[in-house]
């Protein structure tokens, strides 16, 4: 099936959705919101590794090692986000990133 | 170019068009006659307490988030699923190193009281 | 599929593994015990048990697992001022801890996670090894920033930290991505390591192909906007004033350092290894952005009247002057990159531990004004902080001034002459809003008779740490050329 969809299509449906992630990311109001669009980025970068592998080196491991790296830290991230969210949600009730402006800049 | 794919394309189209026509013909053609009971949000279920817009307690979101790791990890073990007749006992050592620091760090959110649920 | 098991070579992996394991075993001590002062000392002996490591493997130079780790003296260097910039921190968290009422064990286990990432920073020679330092080390801090966390701003910051850092995340891994993609099209190379990058690009120039494709710049450049966004390279800096005022002293004192060490070097090693092919299209870019990072970290620094925010701006504008070493992309830019690393992590952590010895708990924040009248409170703590700024700014018989002659030398000699003029401007800039605060300490009177009266906390792991700051700022700045003369050796034979 490879070779009827060309790589150009998977790696234009990756940006498209590392922008949709970015604009997510940048737009949201909501911690959790923001931490969904640096998500959607990250996956979008697997779906270009994944691509690249199957295209370009079908043979090779390296593309698909890193995707593997990628979730993982991923899901790293966001626990730690999580938390984070928890702890300052515990110390003034409001998980919107512009409300936390207490430091200047 | 694309052929091998056009059935896909058919599948989403009659996947759109049953649900739609379902609702669309219920709500052209059925009876409506709303009561009391009809409303409520489970008919003939029990009745509802309290709002629904409910907060939901700070516990479940660490064990929602001690979850993903624990089960994000299990990803490394799935090269590993695929290849461990090849790698042999080398693969065997690998896995153990990796689920003993797995392991290390269930033990640290156990003695730390993060698993307790009151 | 064949498998063939990766050159298991734990000599080279040695320092970073070593240090990983040991935080584990911090992690499981602090189950047993609620004893600051072991962990602390069980972190200490670990970093150094760890530099041993180094000094057994002094002078190999060898790569392992499919060309992903490289063991060389460059890098051990690099790792020994990051063990050594720890080692302080932790002298300097010792006592700030229980008086800020943040004692938790996992403090130190962090400490070390977020080292032994840095290590491996410096040691990777591969994107997906750079990805996981800077990931390790990133995720480490993102904690460590918030371990003050009823306090408001820590929080704040910590979380302000996470989010852009998992934003620049984003782009490092796809630049990787599509840095793999451009690689992966040819059939010799089968790894993502720097050296198979570097011999495609030779490949595809002997083959006439040209090199500056589109992919191949926008995966480079999406790479280094991550890696410069924990240097804190303007335009990438927004958030190191915010993260640096927020997290706690001896964290910020740590990872102004630190990160900036770590993820510079393997900067250099993605440009002089991988990139070297592309350097026309790097180098200006570079010495542009080191440029504005200069001059914009001193001439905001000046107008902050806190002092974190102070050292946070001044922090920005000392990665501007280690950038012009490593944006020479030469051995002695790398060697004037080292020295100055040294200079930096001297003089920083311990301007970082006056600070600590003057916040007490429930403090809003330390201004400029809190330092006035200090040298009748605190005559030695006084003096230590004049070495300090004095340093900082450049001035000769210090570390820093070596440090900035050594960088200025290297960008002299790779051609940049205007970048060096930019270099000795600001630093004269600089010097004004640091010998503002020595003017504060001597000249001024106390604001009142309450800040007069004001307690200092220089317990004894602090006046340790304050000492082996001065001296060996006293050493490098007054008979540098042992410490000169090494640097330049190991790091010309890694060249080599």
């Amino acid at each position: 099936m490879v070779g009827t969809i060309p790589i150009a299509w998977v790696l234009t449906l990756a940006a498209g959705l590392f922008c949709i992630g970015l604009f997510g990311a940048l737009s949201r109001r909501n911690t959790v919101g923001i931490l969904m669009g640096i998500e959607l980025m990250l996956n979008s970068v697997n779906i270009n590794l994944v691509a690249f592998w199957r295209y370009l080196r079908p043979m090779g491991t390296a593309g698909l090692t890193f995707t593997v790296f990628t979730i993982a830290v991923a899901a790293a991230e966001v626990a730690v986000g999580l938390a984070m969210v928890i702890a300052i949600y515990r110390a003034r009730q409001t998980i919107n990133a512009d409300e936390a402006d207490t430091l200047k800049g | 170019m694309l052929r091998p794919y056009l059935p896909i394309l058919i599948i989403f189209i009659v996947g759109v068009i049953i649900p739609l026509a379902a609702l669309g013909l219920s709500a052209l053609l059925g009876p409506r006659k709303a009561t009391k009971r009809k409303l409520v949000p489970y008919e003939s279920g029990m009745n509802p307490i309290g709002p629904a817009m409910q907060r939901t307690p700070v516990r479940f979101y660490v064990v929602a988030m001690l979850f993903i790791l624990f089960d994000i990890e299990i990803i490394f073990l799935t090269p590993y699923a695929l290849y461990f007749r090849q790698m042999g006992l080398f693969g065997l050592g690998e896995m153990g190193v990796f689920l003993a620091i797995l392991l290390l760090g269930f033990v640290y959110i156990w003695r730390k009281g993060a698993l307790r649920w009151d | 599929m064949p498998f063939n098991p990766p050159s298991i070579d734990l000599t080279v992996l040695g320092m970073p593994a070593l240090l990983m394991a040991w935080g584990m075993l911090v992690l499981l001590i602090d189950l047993f015990t609620s004893n600051q002062r072991v962990l602390a000392t069980v972190s200490l002996i670990g970093l150094i048990a760890t530099a041993g490591v180094g000094l057994l493997t002094w002078g190999t130079q060898r790569t392992a697992f499919f060309d992903m780790v490289v063991l060389d003296n460059f890098g051990t260097v690099v790792n020994w001022i990051l063990l050594g910039a720890t080692a302080l921190s932790i002298l300097l968290a010792l006592d700030y801890l229980p008086r800020q009422n943040l004692m938790r064990g996992e403090f130190y286990a962090l400490l070390l996670f977020a080292t032994s990432g840095m290590l491996l920073l410096v040691q990777a020679n591969d994107l997906v090894m750079i990805f996981i330092g800077v990931e390790l080390l990133s995720i480490s801090l993102y904690v460590l920033t918030g371990f003050a966390v009823p306090r408001i701003s820590s929080g704040e910051a910590a979380m302000k930290y996470l989010l852009l850092g998992a934003f620049a995340a984003g782009f490092l891994v796809y630049g990787i991505a599509l840095i793999y993609g451009f690689v992966a099209a040819n059939d010799a190379i089968s790894s993502t390591s720097l050296t198979a990058i570097s011999q495609d690009l030779a490949a595809k120039q002997a083959a006439g192909i040209a090199i500056n494709d589109p992919i191949i710049l926008t995966g480079l450049g999406f790479v280094l906007i991550a890696l410069g966004f924990k240097v804190s390279m303007v335009p990438f800096h927004a958030w190191t004033p915010d993260v640096y005022e927020g997290a706690p002293t001896p964290i910020t004192a740590y990872m102004s350092v630190t990160t900036k060490g770590a993820a510079l070097v393997a900067i250099i090693r993605l440009l002089t290894v991988a990139f070297a092919a592309l350097r026309p299209e790097w180098q200006f870019i570079f010495a542009i952005l080191a440029a504005l990072t200069m001059t914009y970290g001193n001439i905001v620094a000046i107008a902050q009247k806190n002092l974190k925010r102070m050292l946070a701006y001044s922090s920005i504008a000392h990665a501007g002057y280690m950038l012009m070493g490593v944006l020479s992309a030469s051995p002695l830019g790398a060697s004037a990159f080292v020295i100055y690393l040294v200079a930096y992590a001297l003089t920083n952590i311990g301007a970082f531990a006056v600070l600590t010895t003057l916040e007490n708990r429930g403090m809003a924040a330390l201004e400029l004004q809190d330092l006035r009248g200090l040298y009748r409170r605190h005559p030695w703590l006084s003096v230590a902080m004049v070495i300090f700024m004095f340093s900082l700014a450049g001035v000769p018989l210090t570390a820093g001034f070596m440090g900035k002659f050594a960088v200025f030398q290297a960008a002299w000699d790779a051609d940049l002459k205007w970048l060096v003029l930019v270099g000795v401007l600001t630093s004269v800039i600089s010097a004004f809003f640091y010998l503002r605060v020595t003017v504060q300490m001597f000249m001024e009177e106390p604001v009142s008779a309450e800040a007069a009266e004001r307690p200092v906390f220089a317990t004894a792991p602090l006046v340790v740490g304050l000492t082996i700051a001065v001296v060996g700022i006293i050493i490098l700045g007054v008979v540098p050329s042992q410490v000169l003369n090494f640097v330049n050796n190991t790091v010309v034979a890694a060249a080599r």
